[in-house]
């Protein structure tokens, strides 16, 4: 029997319970979820805005309306302006150049900073800007061609900015993925309340409830649903590394984000002549474990590209103990198998709070072996491939679902690779109890 | 059967009309109650309910598979007298005894009195005849 495991449900922010106490709605979970969502989303599409307007948007603008021109610097400045949040300072370069065969001479400066227009927050900032050019060198600058005096020049942008343009990339994947996570489940529900509600009003007529069709059991995968090749249903595969996996994703791409920014932020300290060293290592220390963390998931994609799909393939559905089932099962990729093991497990599932968390655990109750193979090689383009049969003995328990209680039946693909990891894929089935009354067991 | 009640309290007594407490999809379930030390007038409603309810870790569920109401409005109803009910048992869910999650049936009578607490008694019985989980 395995070892029961724990796991958080790490979607679920609200909803907490406290013993029976719920200590929110459903509906206002749902909404509180989804504005905590819209909001994270928001947040990064604002920040995605601000840097295409200010970074990206006037270099954009300039190389195609504007009128690129040689031109000479004959002077520099810096440019100050007081406002009651403080001063701000823009770095101009007075330049030389021809328009129709005319000599004119106007202030440059570069637009794109992230205070917007060339403005930049403190003076060394602006005199550092400033000492990337030289009186009397040559520079490329565009002209407005309706307004002669607005003249740009661009500088190359430092590569901090490409890191700064992650944060709100991540931000609008963290929160359009998590919007349509949470709008998903509010489906879900709202169709579990549906179907809930008419079963309650079913089961209040006495018994009719023998001519209604199994409304504690999932209803199982038929041909048309899901056709298989060499056997009539293909089983899908259940998502339980995928959805893990999507869970590290989304906390590796908020890890980094946040990491980055603190590393944007105490560099600038740096750059700016604050020599916060302390702060500065600490910065690096976070990009270093999202930078960990980012090899750990590179890792996982790398595993499941090498190890290749399974294929899991069954004669008929749903399973009625005492019945007998072929099974086809394929294993694709490129890899060394030391030993492959198909079962028939049984797993309880039951949602329970534990102070204020909402937990869920699983144990294996019953794992009935199928088939065993060891020591041998997948290649690509050449699939292992097995036949077998599955005999479900009579006296197992059907499948089973209600709110917080589950009885969940898999064909669980076990792989024992050389040099990774062992790999397990569940398959679900579901099983019927069986038709005819009491049998010797 | 199952009795409630004694001495100078009233008596309720409910009981299934076979003597094995297992039954098998398709069966019919039947049974009756009669209270006795309680007047017509004491009671506002009975009830009776066939359902199943899960045990274990997890958070108990409940599914109500027949329910029936008598009212004692009605001056022929005698609850001394005894008073029937039947149904068809359902193909699921089956009575399980598992590591983590159980499933139980039961028939349950309530008498609901006047400004008193209910009375409750119950008879429970299987659906099935499954082993415990864990023999595989």
């Amino acid at each position: 029997m395995a070892p029961a495991s724990r796991n958080r449900q790490w979607l679920i922010l609200f909803q907490k319970k406290r013993g029976e106490h719920r200590t929110i709605s459903p509906r206002a979970a749902f909404w509180a979820e989804l504005g905590i969502f819209l909001l994270v989303l928001l947040a990064g599409l604002i920040g995605l805005s601000i840097l295409v307007s200010r970074i990206f948007l006037p270099y954009w603008r300039a190389i195609n309306d504007y009128r690129p021109r040689l031109a000479v610097v004959r002077e520099m400045r810096i440019l100050e302006q007081k406002s009651e949040a403080g001063a701000v300072f823009r770095p101009e370069i007075l330049v030389e150049f021809e328009v129709d065969s005319r000599t004119k001479a106007a202030w440059a400066f570069d637009p794109r900073t992230p205070l917007g227009n060339g403005y930049l927050p403190d003076r060394r900032a602006a005199e550092r800007v400033l000492g990337s050019f030289r009186q009397g060198g040559l520079c490329l600058v565009y002209v407005n061609p309706e307004n002669g005096t607005e003249v740009f020049v661009f500088r190359e942008l430092p590569w901090w900015i490409w890191l700064v343009l992650f944060v709100p990339l991540s931000l609008v994947i963290l929160g359009g993925v998590g919007l349509a996570m949470v709008v998903q489940a509010g489906k879900e529900r709202s169709l579990l309340a549906q179907v809930t509600a008419s079963s309650s009003r079913f089961l209040l007529k006495a018994g009719a409830a023998s001519s209604q069709l199994w409304p504690t059991i999932p209803p199982p995968l038929s041909s048309q649903d899901s056709p298989g090749v060499r056997l009539p249903i293909r089983l899908p595969l259940m998502p339980t590394e995928l959805g893990n996996f999507f869970g590290w994703f989304l906390g590796s791409l908020l890890w980094n984000g946040a990491s980055l920014t603190v590393l944007t932020w105490a560099w600038t300290g740096v750059w700016a002549g604050q020599q916060d060293w302390l702060f500065f290592a600490f910065a690096c220390l976070l990009v270093v474990v999202g930078a960990a963390w980012l090899g750990a998931m590179g890792y996982f994609v790398a595993r499941q590209w090498r190890v290749g799909p399974t294929i899991v393939e069954i004669s008929g559905q749903p399973l009625i103990p005492g019945g007998r089932y072929q099974v086809y099962v394929a294993q694709f990729g490129h890899v060394k198998v030391n030993r492959l093991s198909i079962s028939l497990v049984c797993e309880e599932r039951v949602v329970f709070p534990e102070g204020t968390e909402t937990r869920t655990e699983s144990r294996e109750v019953a794992k009935i072996r199928l088939f065993r193979r060891e020591a041998f090689e997948v290649r690509s383009g050449l699939p292992f491939e097995a036949f077998f049969d599955l005999d479900l003995p009579v006296g197992v328990m059907h499948s089973f679902r209600s709110p917080h209680n589950q009885i969940v039946w898999m064909i669980l693909v076990e792989k024992v690779l050389v040099g990774l990891t062992p790999i397990k894929r569940y398959f679900p089935v579901v099983v019927y109890p069986r038709q005819s009354g009491k049998v010797t067991i | 059967m199952s009795v409630v009640g004694g001495d100078s309290l009233p008596m309720v007594f409910l009981r299934l009309d076979r003597d094995r407490s297992v039954y098998f999809p398709g069966d019919t379930l039947s049974g009756e109650f009669r209270i006795e030390g309680l007047s017509r007038v004491a009671i506002n409603a009975i009830e009776v309910s066939v359902f199943w309810y899960t045990e274990g870790k997890g958070v108990s569920d409940r599914g109500i598979h027949a329910i029936w109401q008598f009212t004692t409005s009605e001056r022929t109803f005698d609850p001394r007298r005894p008073q029937r009910f039947c149904t068809i048992v359902p193909r699921a869910p089956w009575s399980y005894e598992g590591a983590i999650v159980k499933i139980r049936w039961t028939v349950r009578l309530r008498v609901i009195l006047r400004g008193l607490p209910s009375i409750v008694c119950e008879v429970p019985f299987r659906l099935g005849d499954l082993p415990p989980a864990g023999g595989l």
